[in-house]
């Protein structure tokens, strides 16, 4: 049923699915795309909320908020890739593994 | 009709995203993460967000994925270097850690007088809402600041990957 | 629909200064000869920071605030501006030298570094959720790629790299909190916020969220683990920012988020107890982790976690409009901004060509070789450590009377068996400094970097004003906090 509740259900189990990611895999790569399904479980929060203060009573920006809010999360998500891969390929030049395991030049 | 491509749209979506996090090889993380982006944009246009579904597919379906592909490509890693994953009982734990999270969220929202609401009917959403005369008009007046920033943001990633990833200074 | 008049002008300024530096070192950058040392870049960067400080100060007064409510100019953010400001001036001073050493003396370090303090500036001074989430990657994202400037260096590196990824999570966090926020009140300014009745699950459960996402930015316990690693493998110049202007301007948005859009009482028994909880926490925590250190970066890391357990008494015990927790809050990181900076100048000024100075043992005999290094570097932990005449000794007093008197004494008591147990780290450095023979080599027949020196002697001076003479700093920070309503 396409109801609000059942988009931030869909939301939230998505995000879940994206932390899972983060916590239990050792590939970089595959963190930051679950990373990325993080922020779109977000996305979807804020356009089913959009959508639903586009018609609701509140003031009539509202729902505006919501969808302008999204944008700037993709132009923060893609800056983000961006910084990560560039990370990634750094080390990848001195190291040859995408495990975050193999990063223990710092303990203690 | 809606209801039915919403189901649709949730499965594939949902589906995608266990595929991202449980394949081993990261070219199949990505390809379905470009599924994952399909079916969201999909019901981004369910929830009249037209031209934010636009820049889902544009930008993440294109430019991010893009990103991703070439960085795997350019690795073009071998068997032995994708990480040691974890064992099974370090996985189950951060299943239940991901469940309870998921949970944290969901009876809040089962609560919320949202649920209750739900969407108001669509002819009480002002006309072309979510169309890009409507979100333009809004990024540059009431959003006008933050727009910009997101400029100073961009610049601040390019100058940082671009001396992250050059040889010498 | 705002037009775009003098008050939004006006208000961008601090913003301006920076970004505008940064983009004149970018352009500069490629005129400048290869071989010799850059410091035309240095210049630019300094005069840049200082008219972010001039127009700190030209602002400094009635709350203007701009852009459709998203950015507000008022005592409460240019508090926080100007050891915002400062700990970016005193970065940049001691890079002139720090930066050739390390082979990092490029435009690309000074643009991010200014690119960040414009970052910093905006979160200071952001008045809806949305500028804090982009004035928070701002900051965030440059930061992320200062830590691995020094990229021949794996351990700079691997820091950038656990520093991103333990942040892109939080930043997921943090989006989701403001998220359910929007959803429970269809708001995003945080006065529009503090209108709807705060016991609304989907309020409570975005507000949970928001304070793991700043618990991570921060460096609260348990959301710490990237601290550690991230302080240890960050060159020492850059550390020392990351130390005072990351948590200068996490805590301005923080404290401003929780006063103003969470302030009510019934919101304030939901965030009070959680905030108790990473308090104690991270007092705790952060100082029996720092007793067992060897290396100087990474028990100033640990110190910084327990510090942001003595900054976050002072928001539980906040005391709403009348009570002084706030106000004690903005004057310890104020204090500790500068004086969790100085000790990484000092490793930066000891630090010979790409190999950092950071062992404790090393500082062995300091004293008689370097014998001005050594007594700033004692003054710099003697405040640490919360030991009067000191800033430090100051801030802690005003932040654990504050917290007492608004009735949270078990806080108070942590924190006061805290600080004593953290002398014994912070002593261990100057005993080592004074009492042994030298072991080491120090690079004595180097050139004297002034500039460095220069911004040593700035923070200690600074520390010994504020310590002395502290009673300017707390009305300020006082009318600070009255001036957010």
């Amino acid at each position: 049923m396409f109801t609000l509740t059942n988009c931030l259900v869909l939301s939230a189990l998505i995000f879940a699915v994206g932390a899972y990611g983060v916590i239990a895999r050792r590939n970089i790569l595959i963190m930051l795309m679950s990373v990325e399904l993080m922020l779109n479980a977000v996305n979807l929060s804020f356009i089913a909320f959009a959508r639903y203060y586009g018609s609701a009573l509140a003031p009539a920006s509202s729902g505006t908020t919501g969808q302008v809010f999204v944008l700037m999360t993709m132009v923060v998500a893609a800056a983000e890739v961006a910084v990560g891969l560039a990370i990634l390929i750094a080390l990848f030049r001195g190291r040859h593994s995408v495990d975050p395991g193999d990063l223990d030049l710092l303990k203690g | 009709m809606d209801d039915l491509i919403f189901t649709a749209a949730s499965i594939v979506c949902f589906l995608s995203a266990l595929a991202v996090v449980t394949r081993k090889n990261p070219i199949y993380s990505a390809v379905s993460l470009i599924l994952f982006f399909g079916g969201l944009a999909v019901i981004f246009l369910l929830l009249r967000a037209p031209f934010v579904a636009g820049m889902q597919l544009i930008v993440y379906g294109g430019a991010i994925l893009v990103l991703f592909l070439f960085v795997i490509m350019l690795l073009n890693l071998r068997e032995e270097e994708l990480g040691k994953e974890k064992g099974g009982r370090f996985k189950a734990f951060a299943a239940v850690a991901a469940g309870a999270l998921a949970l944290l969220v969901i009876v809040p929202v089962m609560a919320a007088e949202t649920a209750r609401d739900g969407f108001g009917p669509l002819a009480s959403l002002p006309d072309g809402f979510g169309s890009v005369d409507h979100l333009g008009l809004a990024l540059f007046t009431q959003f006008a600041l933050p727009f910009e920033v997101t400029s100073v943001l961009l610049l601040a990633a390019i100058v940082g990957s671009v001396m992250l990833s050059k040889k010498h200074v | 629909m705002p037009d775009i008049g003098s008050a939004e002008l006006r208000v961008l300024l601090p913003v301006l200064a920076p970004l505008l530096g940064a983009l004149a070192v970018l352009l500069t950058d490629p005129y400048l000869d290869k071989g010799r040392p850059k410091l035309p870049l240095v210049y630019i960067a300094l005069g840049s920071l200082m008219a972010a400080w001039a127009a700190l100060g030209f602002l400094w007064g009635d709350r203007v605030v701009a852009w459709s409510g998203a950015l507000a100019a008022d005592r409460f953010g240019l508090y926080l501006g100007f050891a915002i400001a400062t700990a970016a001036g005193l970065t940049v001073l001691s890079s002139a030298g720090y930066a050739r050493k390390m082979g990092v003396d490029c435009g690309e370090y000074y643009s991010l570094l200014l690119l960040a303090t414009a970052g910093m500036l905006l979160l200071a001074m952001a008045n809806d959720l949305l500028m804090v989430f982009l004035g928070i990657e701002t900051m965030s994202i440059a930061v992320y790629c200062l830590a691995g400037i020094t990229r021949e260096r794996p351990r700079s590196v691997e820091a950038a790299m656990k520093y991103f990824l333990l942040g892109a999570f939080a930043t997921g966090f943090l989006l989701y909190g403001i998220a359910l926020i929007y959803g429970a009140t269809g708001e995003v300014r945080l006065e529009r916020i503090a209108h709807h009745a705060a016991n609304r699950p989907l309020l409570l459960a975005g507000l949970g969220f928001l304070l793991v996402g700043f618990g991570f930015k921060v460096g609260a316990v348990p959301f710490h683990m990237w601290a550690p690693d991230a302080y240890e493998g960050a060159p020492a110049a850059v550390t020392g920012f990351m130390a005072a202007g990351v948590k200068a301007a996490g805590f301005a948005a923080f404290l401003r988020v929780l006063l103003t859009a969470f302030g009510g009482e019934a919101a304030a028994a939901a965030w009070a107890p959680a905030l108790w909880m990473l308090a104690a926490l991270s007092m705790i925590v952060g100082t029996l982790s720092a007793l067992a250190q060897t290396n100087l970066k990474r028990m100033l890391a640990w110190s910084s976690v327990a510090h942001t357990g003595y900054a976050l008494v002072g928001v539980v015990g906040g005391g709403g409009v009348a009570g002084n927790g706030s106000a004690a809050v903005l004057f310890y990181v104020l204090t500790y901004s500068v004086m969790t900076l100085g000790p990484f100048l000092v490793i930066a000024l000891l630090s010979r060509a790409g190999e950092e100075f950071e062992q404790i043992d090393d500082l062995a005999g300091l004293a008689r070789r370097r014998p001005v290094a050594a007594a700033a570097l004692s003054l710099f932990l003697l405040s640490l450590a919360g030991i009067p005449p000191t800033a430090g000794f100051m801030g802690k007093l005003f932040v654990f009377r504050a917290a007492i008197d608004s009735g949270w004494l078990g806080l108070g008591v942590i924190g006061i068996l805290a600080t004593l147990v953290s002398v014994y780290y912070y002593l261990r450095p100057i005993v080592l400094m004074y009492m042994r023979e030298p072991r080491a080599e120090f690079n004595a027949s180097e050139p004297t970097d002034w500039a460095s020196h220069f911004a040593i002697g700035v923070a200690a001076l600074a520390l010994l004003l504020l310590g002395v003479l502290p009673s300017d700093a707390i009305a300020a920070s006082l009318e600070s906090v009255r001036g957010l309503w």
